[in-house]
């Protein structure tokens, strides 16, 4: 081994050994600083793990609608002949029945299909009982159930006309646990609807509408199984980028205001190990250390503990999200992203602290000096700087079109800016001081004595309030944006009746 | 006496500039051999820690030339400089010598171990050091479990562990009653006399006695040192 | 003053036995490392002067032929009433050293910082020879002996702490003001700040 290795990897284990005492040794900043690093590496973990088993633009989303199916039409012999020959296909009924409860008749939705097939796995969950069969029986979803209160072996009077059925199974629609209905075979639909297939074609096969579409001329109105469009995934990345963007921002922040108080108390230490004959390198590495130190472990934990949550509270993640969890899968690169984003995170927060470490006069801080430097107003400069190329950045790429990589590139370089120009202002809040009564003059004169702890806090807090303004604000643009959406996939033709 | 262990060629050390100059040392040349311990002495602001601090290579002197066994610190970028004061120069403070979050065996061996030596083979040279200060038993406390003689016992076998050969000692016994201090001089001293060099700042003259010479400093000025040592028939004026 | 010390110091070596003359002399250079430098003649003449005050008395003489001396209940009175009064020692204020410094201080043309530190290395170096000798001793070294090495050292630390005492009164009066506001420099006010926080941890 190189004598230069032999430091490196000396120094590493140093540093590790005196970050590792020190995060035990100082419980109270490590559990807090843990905390701000582990909650959000907890949530991350829990969202992340309901984002891929329950919603969004993922193929979960489709398979509550479709199964595994890969195409709908509606059932006819012009449809049926324009399949390839191996599709396997289940008939699918849906329409709108009534049924006889407490309070009078109700209409409400009812499915008729094989719950059994295969190609419906995904659309609905058995959680009592057994699939119906033949036209006396019947399975009622678990808000149906719980609204008649009725459960395997009672009877229900539904239909056009009014028939009784017996209830053998208690079902819950993939697409909504909320809804009540009923499911009954496909052999015996309880009023007048359209028939449809869902149809799993064979593999590799594709199927394309028959030339020329279109109800009048015999056709059918069909519905192809597709993933998300590019602009879609291209919107949700971006969402995914500014979220992770801005919350990272404020925990490197807040993290880093804890551990430039730490560094500040660790300073003695720091410089009494530059005397030894630590470099401002190797110096630097504990501060850094004890971030990466405190990064990791939040991340095992908190992909640990949001891993075990999301297995234990199923049930409250379902009702939550309203969609059953079924073949659940662990999104594993993306908990890797998160224990990676927070072992980062952890890093980031002590590398502002370590830097000044590394880089003060070891006299001065053996001595116990403050350092008056220039640093705050070079940092001013730079701040000013940073100010307006965030805002630039934001003004050129804030329209539709912009891209949103660009987007978080200037608000987390305005927070920098912001960060940067807090020093000097701290600073001179500790001029006007003087004219204050008593407790208003210490508290300004000890945030400006402690500047750059101060200036971390000012800045996770500033952090904190741009960030839920700008939700707030992204919020009501929504809300206040018109309703012309229609669930329609493309391809699908809607005719409004 | 072999060769100057650290040697002062016409020092001076000024801060700040214009009207504001502050003459921290001047002109101040003087050397340590090995196995000799230099007390320094003078009132408050005369310059001492400021001559320890540029003997140590934690400041720079605006003129004139500081060598370690021939070597001129000036020459050496912070890298250089922080490599020497890891393998050749140890520091003991008044107080706080000690990194609080290692055991005492890991504050000896934290030199060596930033030099890239191994664990094992530090912590064996750290016991090797704290056995010579009378303290082999005490390796696994921490700062918080030793007193403050047993702190800066510990700093002196940090300050010569390994290769290192002179310890810069700035009032090491000011925080100290006068039997913990005597002890801490005992193991400077026995360290001194198995081959290193010294210096030693102090405004105690009783502590100073321990040095082989005196050196005094005033206004940043050396003014004078201490003779040659006289035979205790002449110290007694006896009649032999 | 020194007779009387040496009268007193005689005397007590007898509180452990009957002496003769020369034994006398090694036993009492045992315990100040024949630091008092005593002839033979002089211990004689004091021995003399103790048989005629009555505090000793010759109780015959040894295998040798010399005349052996013991201590009488006079003398043990005598020597317990000395450990027992407090050294008035109206020596001390006729000190060459303080009359040096006194003079040097009012005489005009005189360098009183150059006088101290001329008595400071001095000083200093008879400080480093004791604590050599003090040092090289060890638990079977005569505890007497050991007591007046430390009264040496003690003494010049005093001596030292005099002289810079001495200079800096001498310097504040030279230099009126510069004393009393120190804090006008700004440099001066940083350290001073700086030691304020140090001390204040």
């Amino acid at each position: 081994m190189t004598r230069t290795a032999g430091e490196f990897v000396g120094s590493w284990r140093a540093a590790l050994r005196v970050a590792r005492r020190s995060t035990v040794r100082h419980r109270g900043r490590s559990i807090l600083i843990f905390m701000m690093l582990f909650l959000p590496a907890y949530a991350a973990t829990v969202l992340v793990m309901s984002w891929a088993n329950l919603s969004g633009t993922s193929a979960q989303e489709l398979s509550f609608r479709m199964g595994q199916a890969d195409l709908i039409v509606d059932d006819g012999d012009a449809a049926r002949t324009s399949l390839p020959s191996a599709s396997r296909s289940v008939p699918l009924t849906q329409g709108r029945t009534v049924v006889a409860g407490p309070a009078g008749l109700a209409a409400l939705e009812y499915e008729a299909t094989d719950l059994e097939n295969p190609i419906n796995r995904g659309r609905y969950v058995l959680r009592a009982g057994r699939a119906p069969q033949g036209a006396a029986e019947v399975a009622v979803t678990h808000t149906l159930a719980r609204e008649l209160d009725v459960r395997p072996g009672d009877e229900v009077v539904a239909g056009m006309p009014q028939r009784s059925l017996t209830v053998v199974g208690v079902v819950d629609w993939s697409r909504s646990l909320r809804q009540a209905g009923l499911l009954v075979s496909a052999e015996a639909p309880l009023s007048g609807a359209r028939a449809k297939l869902l149809v799993k074609l064979p593999a590799g096969q594709s199927w394309s509408p028959p030339q020329p579409g279109g109800l009048e001329s015999g056709g059918f109105s069909y519905t192809y199984r597709e993933g998300p469009t590019a602009a879609e995934k291209a919107v949700e990345a971006a969402a995914i980028l500014l979220v992770t963007t801005f919350a990272g921002a404020q925990v490197v922040l807040l993290a880093g205001a804890a551990f430039v108080v730490g560094a500040r108390r660790q300073r003695r230490d720091l410089a009494m190990i530059a005397a030894v004959g630590g470099t401002g390198r190797q110096v630097r590495r504990i501060v850094l250390a004890s971030g990466l130190l405190l990064g990791t472990a939040a991340a095992i934990a908190g992909a640990g503990a949001g891993l075990l949550t999301f297995t234990l509270a199923g049930p409250l993640i379902e009702a939550i999200a309203d969609h059953p969890l079924i073949d659940v899968s662990i999104p594993f690169p993306s908990i890797a992203g998160v224990a990676a984003v927070t072992t980062t995170v952890g890093a980031l927060a002590a590398l502002l602290p370590a830097r000044t470490a590394g880089h003060g006069p070891v006299r001065a801080d053996l001595g116990g000096q403050r350092t008056r430097s220039r640093l705050d107003l070079a940092a001013l400069v730079a701040g000013m700087i940073l100010l307006v190329a965030g805002t630039g950045v934001l003004v050129l790429a804030g329209n539709p079109e912009g891209r949103a990589e660009l987007l978080a590139l200037g608000a987390v370089t305005q927070l920098l800016g912001v960060v940067a120009c807090t020093p000097a202002l701290v600073r001179l809040t500790g001029r006007v001081a003087a004219a204050l009564p008593m407790p208003g003059r210490l508290a300004l004169r000890h945030g400006a004595r402690h500047r750059l702890r101060t200036a971390a806090a000012v800045a996770a807090v500033t952090a904190a309030t741009a960030g839920s303004v700008s939700l707030a604000i992204v919020g009501t643009a929504r809300s206040h944006a018109p309703a012309t959406q229609h669930p329609t996939r493309p391809g699908q033709i809607r005719l409004e009746a | 006496m072999s060769a100057a262990v650290l040697r002062f060629a016409g020092v001076s050390r000024a801060y700040g500039s214009g009207e504001q100059t502050v003459h921290a040392l001047a002109e101040v040349s003087f050397e340590v051999a090995a196995g000799e311990l230099v007390a320094v002495m003078g009132p408050s602001g005369s310059g001492k820690s400021t001559l320890l601090a540029l003997a140590g290579g934690l400041d720079a002197p605006t003129s004139g030339a500081v060598f370690m066994e021939d070597v001129e610190l000036g020459a050496l970028d912070a890298a250089a400089l922080a490599r020497l004061r890891r393998d050749r120069v140890g520091y003991v403070f008044q107080d706080y010598n000690l990194v609080t979050d290692l055991t005492a065996a890991e504050n000896v061996a934290l030199p060596r171990e930033l030099a890239g030596v191994g664990t094992r083979a530090a912590r064996r040279e750290a016991i090797a050091a704290l056995a010579e200060v009378g303290l082999a038993d005490m390796a696994g406390r921490f700062p918080d479990q030793l007193s403050g003689g047993q702190q800066q016992r510990i700093a002196i076998a940090r300050a010569l562990v390994g290769q290192r050969r002179l310890v810069l000692a700035d009032e090491p016994t000011g925080a100290l009653d006068s039997r913990t201090s005597l002890a801490v001089l005992e193991v400077l001293r026995a360290r001194i006399d198995a081959g290193a060099a010294g210096v030693l700042v102090t405004h105690e003259p009783r502590y100073a006695g321990w040095a082989d010479r005196t050196i005094f400093l005033r206004d940043g000025r050396l003014v004078d040192a201490t003779g040659p040592r006289q035979t205790p028939e002449q110290l007694l004026g006896r009649t032999a | 003053m020194q007779r009387n010390a040496v009268r007193w110091g005689l005397l007590a070596v007898f509180a452990d036995g009957p002496k003769y003359g020369y034994q006398l002399k090694s036993e009492f250079d045992a315990h100040t490392s024949g630091s008092w430098a005593l002839n033979v003649g002089q211990v004689y003449t004091t021995l003399d002067r103790l048989a005629r005050d009555g505090y000793v008395a010759p109780i015959g003489s040894n295998a040798d032929g010399r005349e052996v001396f013991a201590i009488t209940d006079q003398g043990r009175e005598a020597l317990a009433s000395w450990f027992g009064t407090p050294v008035t020692d109206t020596d001390r204020p006729r000190s060459e050293l303080a009359i040096k410094l006194a003079m040097a201080a009012v005489a005009p043309g005189v360098d009183v910082a150059a006088v101290v530190q001329v008595q400071r290395a001095e000083s200093m170096r008879q400080m480093r020879d004791y604590t050599d000798l003090r040092r090289q001793a060890d638990e079977s070294d005569d505890v007497a002996w050991l007591l007046l090495v430390d009264h040496l050292i003690f003494t010049l630390e005093s001596e030292v702490r005099w002289l810079d005492h001495v200079e800096a009164t001498v310097l504040r009066r030279a230099r009126p003001g510069r004393g009393r506001t120190p804090l006008k420099t700004p440099a001066l006010a940083d350290q001073h700040c700086t030691e304020v926080e140090v001390s204040g941890r």
